[in-house]
């Protein structure tokens, strides 16, 4: 039953590890998209994709910024979207510097009351808690080969 | 220096985008004002939502209705 367990609808793209490069990940997906809506017989609403489309794209952001930043060598990821009975993934890999670890997301920022409240608010951090709430996983493995690999997965 | 800003015709923001957003919040809350945001679309609404970043970022429907509250 191998047909069963693969994925019903795939597909993949590469692109340059670039900032300027992550309009293609949206092209991808939307094209993932309409080969979603001809195969499956329910396919996810609107709302659905809005959280996964902008968990995907705040990752793809995270290995520009953080795998890929400034100085480094120009590298490369590759995007695999799978879509299965119950659920639709995103993997990337890439082969920039490591992820430090799961770092805690940054925490709920206060109900600001005042005007000095909001003086102390964090710039960033908020990636990782977005899609830890966008999505129903989010796994990182540094592959023995040395690479980045990234998989989310939500299900229907 | 009080601030609105026009997310009307921003077709998708991420995390950082909003963060950015922050620090022009800090910087006009020090200056003694306020920065706003309008007509954000649904995708910035999950953002702003997932982000809790609602909480101090309260997205207006207009500019108009944004200005107004000043």
């Amino acid at each position: 039953m191998a047909a069963t367990r693969g994925a019903l609808v795939q597909v993949e793209v590469t692109v340059a590890a670039r900032a300027d490069r992550l309009e293609a990940l949206h092209a991808a997906l939307d094209r993932f998209w309409s080969r979603v809506d001809e195969t499956l017989p329910e396919p996810p609403d609107n709302d659905w994709r809005l959280h996964f489309a902008t968990a995907m794209a705040e990752i793809g952001a995270n290995i520009v910024r953080h795998a890929h930043p400034e100085g480094a060598l120009p590298g490369i990821m590759q995007l695999r979207l799978r879509a299965f009975r119950n659920r639709i993934e995103a993997r990337f890999a890439d082969g920039g510097v490591p992820f430090r670890g799961m770092p805690e997301a940054t925490p709920a920022p206060p109900t600001v009351s005042t005007d000095d409240d909001a003086l102390v608010l964090a710039e960033g951090g908020y990636g990782l808690r977005l899609v830890l709430a966008a999505v129903d996983k989010l796994d990182y493995e540094r592959t023995a080969a040395g690479r980045n690999h990234w998989r989310l997965t939500k299900r229907f | 220096m009080r601030l609105v800003v026009d997310l009307g015709a921003v077709t998708f923001i991420d995390s950082s985008g909003f963060g950015a957003l922050i620090g022009g919040l800090k910087a006009a809350r020090q200056a003694g004002g306020d920065l706003r945001i309008a007509r954000p679309t649904n995708q910035a609404l999950v953002v702003l939502k997932l982000t809790s970043l609602d909480r101090v970022l309260r997205p207006f429907a207009s500019v108009e209705e944004a200005v107004a509250g000043y």
